[in-house]
């Protein structure tokens, strides 16, 4: 599979309040391949959004690479080429929007782009059926709830059409509603053969993905299959991460005698419990 | 919290038939509060969940005035809440409430300043405020000395919302009420808050009422579960008895604890859990005598 | 309750006036205050407050709602009047008592000058009421578009109206959340004289103020992450066309125009 993002000895610094100088990724190497689902979990502080805007050039490295597509995030003619291939859905879901009705404010990036009515309004029609806010067109985004809202932004960066899309986490102000609502359009693009890069701290996002990156302190500490993080229990516990429920209890079980091999969703893990018993 | 005490203990918080309507006379008419009785008892640590638009927050806003009843009444500490202004300020006094991402409203120079921004609305000497200032920092896990003189804005997310937190605690409440206190928090944090609340609760004997969406953060913490519904109190006890209806806080779009989750899957595929386990402990003890049943 | 506020008081409806394009109503109300000012004769006021009934009707909005713009000013108008009726000198004098003295010529400017005010405020309320926020904007942009070949920033100054529109109701809930928060911890704003009020403000603006940098920054952030640098090589998705509304409602205006320079003169 091609490569669509990769990180090539990546250093970022910056100055904090204290005047000291603190780096928030450190030499840090990635391969992102084309149609993956990569969710990157770290606690705050451990680089996260820091690397997302890097993959979109809003940050540039101080030491080393970020390439899109074989691009140079650097390379000042590429820029805007860049900034259509990767999309970015961004934490609070106020703060994206900025026309006063919804179809306008997803018209927005493709009327930055210079691209004919015709096909705003085509791309419109259909980023709005894609994340199913049709109904809602005409109305003003302060009456949407934090979901629906999230869901605007995310048609206004399909109106791009962008290969890449990053979800800085841009569940962490939703409630479990508005949560479910972003997750399901995540997989549902997944599934279009869009590659999805996914930030997130709620575990239970992360499972979703074919691959997790667990970042510290700006450097990278693992990097696999959901199953194999979850399963480092001394790692997440000493980074302070979130231990799915599932895995906690199958480690106690097995004292009991009870074996459990696939224990991502709740539901595989029901099935061999109740196999066991 | 032994139950006799719970017995002869008067409630410190009453709703009588309370309703509330939103922009009353214009087309966006909404009722947000049904009717509503409620008997809150000293010491209690409430959870209230609900959908978005239940109703919990003008439900707790009535606890400290902010908003008053159309009809009915709201008793706190004996104080009826629609009585004169006077009154109102002591109700200001025993009722601390925060809000969601309290971090936005801070506003002072320096931590300590903000801090001591609400006692010194509610008229107190210098040196008392100074006592409680240093006393709510210890009790969010914060050195004075690190962090007194530094501008809020410093300071990290989690950081700022402690200093929140503490500026509620300085006012000394009797009762906390707190909206979503763990909402964008990373695992860490959440953790600290509800410990933090916890003691809060069990130390120093603060009535503490909790508006979440984290099921398990209810379960793990609270003495009492009220259930809204589009101003409706549904359901209004222990968090075993409320939990149990799986199906109906399921059809009310209400999410539960993971262990009930998991309950329900396993009865869907034909192993039954009995009782209704809250912790990980208690499922654990659940799925090990089940096994030990099947086997004998 | 917040929420719901309308801006500028749009109040939505299906009348010609409404269906005309905001480049339209933006001329003509632009016209019709430069003609005000022109028209010196009774019978040209009374002829103008004719029209501007009929156009009231026609845009099918409810008096009261008139009425409610010119609550605002009715002091200015009071103010004015009466001003002119004591200060102005004159020829004929009407009224006199100890030094107060009022002339006929006293009059007639002050009732002028309260006319012409009251004509002017109903006139621009008929083009802020049957239009909204966002029509007006694109109006006024497409209006001085030309101007961005003399360096007039137009495109960047309509997207500081657009976004500031988008964000008053945001901005008006948070000012509630925040106040409310406040109180929470005793804050009173109501109590006390104006400096104290004034003061016991600060807790409520100095959050709303950090916030609203912060909405602002995010924002640019997301605006350049869709691809946006300014103006240039930007199309837009609504396009304004003219259409049979605005030909007739034009025609109607020269007309109406035409009849008072006729009475002007005449008269």
């Amino acid at each position: 599979m091609k490569s669509i993002v990769q990180f090539d000895n990546v250093t970022f610094e910056y100055v904090n309040h204290e005047g000291t100088k603190k780096r928030a990724l450190n030499n840090l190497s990635l391969d992102i391949k084309e149609g993956e689902f990569v969710a990157i979990v770290g606690s705050n502080g451990s680089g996260k959004s820091t690397l997302a805007k890097h993959i979109n050039a809003l940050l540039l490295p101080k030491d080393g690479k970020v390439l899109v597509n074989g691009y140079e995030t650097e390379d000042d003619s590429r820029i805007w080429e860049i900034r259509k291939s990767v999309g970015m859905v961004f934490q609070n879901p106020d703060n994206q929007i900025v026309a006063t009705i919804v179809e306008e404010d997803i018209a927005f990036g493709a009327e930055n782009l210079g691209l004919p009515r015709e096909e705003i309004i085509k791309r419109v029609d259909n980023s709005l059926e894609l994340v199913e806010m049709n109904k809602y067109r005409n109305k003003a985004p302060h009456m949407l709830s934090g979901g629906q809202k999230q869901r605007v932004a995310i048609a206004g960066v399909l109106a791009l059409e962008p290969q890449v899309i990053v979800f800085d986490e841009s569940t962490a102000m939703l409630d479990p509603k508005g949560r479910k609502e972003v997750m399901d359009i995540a997989q549902k693009l997944h599934s279009d053969n869009r590659t999805i890069v996914f930030i997130t701290h709620f575990m239970e996002e992360a499972a979703l993905a074919d691959r997790i990156i667990v970042l510290n302190e700006g450097e990278i500490v693992k990097d696999g299959k959901p199953i194999d993080i979850f399963n480092d229990i001394k790692l997440l516990e000493e980074l302070s991460l979130d231990v799915p429920k599932s895995i906690l209890l199958a480690n106690r079980l097995k004292n009991a005698g009870i074996r459990l091999e696939n224990v991502l969703t709740i539901e595989d893990m029901a099935e061999e419990l109740c196999q066991q018993i | 919290m032994s139950t006799n005490l719970e017995n002869t203990s008067l409630p410190i918080i009453e709703f009588n038939k309370v309703n509330y309507i939103y922009m009353e006379g214009s087309p966006f008419e909404t009722v947000a509060l049904n009717s509503v009785d409620l008997s809150i008892k000293s010491g209690e640590f409430l959870g209230i969940i609900g959908h978005t638009g239940s109703g919990k927050t003008t439900l707790v806003q009535h606890i400290n005035a902010l908003l008053k009843p159309k009809n009915g009444t709201v008793v706190v500490k004996g104080v009826e809440t629609s009585t004169e202004k006077s009154k109102l300020n002591e109700l200001r006094k025993t009722v601390g409430l925060v809000f969601q991402y309290p971090e936005y409203q801070l506003f002072e120079e320096s931590v300590i300043k903000d801090i001591s921004y609400g006692p010194k609305n509610l008229g107190i000497d210098d040196e008392e405020i100074s006592r409680r200032v240093h006393s709510a920092l210890e009790h969010v896990g914060l050195d004075i000395d690190e962090v007194g003189h530094k501008s809020p804005f410093e300071l990290s997310g989690g950081q700022k919302r402690r200093v929140a937190f503490a500026g509620v605690l300085a006012m000394e409440p009797d009762i906390l009420i707190l909206d979503e206190p763990t909402a964008g928090l990373d695992p860490q944090g959440r953790k600290e808050v509800l410990e933090l609340l916890k003691r809060l609760n069990s130390q120093d004997n603060m009535t503490i009422i909790m508006i979440s969406h984290y099921m398990d953060e209810i379960a793990y913490v609270c003495s009492k579960v009220l259930v809204l519904d589009s101003g409706d109190v549904v359901m209004y006890d222990t968090p075993k008895e409320v939990f149990k209806h799986y199906d109906k806080l399921t059809e009310l779009g209400l999410d539960v604890p993971y262990t009930l989750k998991l309950a329900e899957q396993m009865r869907q595929r034909g192993v039954i859990i009995d009782n209704v386990p809250l912790t990980l402990d208690e499922m654990y003890n659940e799925i090990v005598s089940a096994k030990e049943a099947k086997n004998a | 309750m917040l929420k719901n506020i309308t801006i500028g008081q749009f109040f939505p409806g299906n009348s010609v006036i409404h269906r005309m394009d905001p480049r339209t109503k933006l001329i003509l109300v632009f016209a019709f205050v430069v003609g005000i000012f022109l028209v010196k004769s009774f019978w040209g006021y009374l002829l103008i407050g004719i029209y501007i009934l009929f156009a009231i009707a026609i845009c099918k909005i409810p008096f009261r709602y008139m009425l409610k713009g010119l609550r605002p000013i009715f002091i200015i108008v009071l103010f004015t009047l009466v001003l002119n009726v004591l200060m102005t000198p004159g020829e004929k004098l009407v009224f006199e008592w100890r030094r107060l003295k009022i002339y006929e010529e006293g009059i007639r400017m002050g009732f002028y000058f309260a006319v012409r005010l009251i004509l002017l405020v109903l006139g621009s309320q008929i083009l802020t009421l049957t239009t909204s926020p966002l029509a007006l904007t694109d109006g006024l942009e497409t209006l001085f578009k030309p101007l961005q070949r003399i360096g007039l920033p137009v495109h960047e100054l309509a997207m500081m109206m657009t976004i500031a529109l988008r964000f008053i109701p945001t901005l008006l809930n948070e000012t509630d959340k925040i106040m409310k928060a406040q109180m929470s911890r005793g804050a009173d704003f109501e109590s006390g004289n104006l400096i104290s009020r004034a003061k016991s403000l600060v807790p409520v603006m100095v959050p709303l103020f950090i916030s609203a940098f912060r909405r602002a920054d995010d924002l640019a952030l997301a605006m350049e992450a869709r691809c946006y640098r300014g103006g240039e090589g930007r199309t837009r998705m609504k396009k304004l066309s003219f259409t049979s509304a605005d030909l007739i409602t034009t025609f109607v205006f020269i007309l109406f125009v035409a009849s008072i320079v006729m009475v002007q003169v005449l008269v």
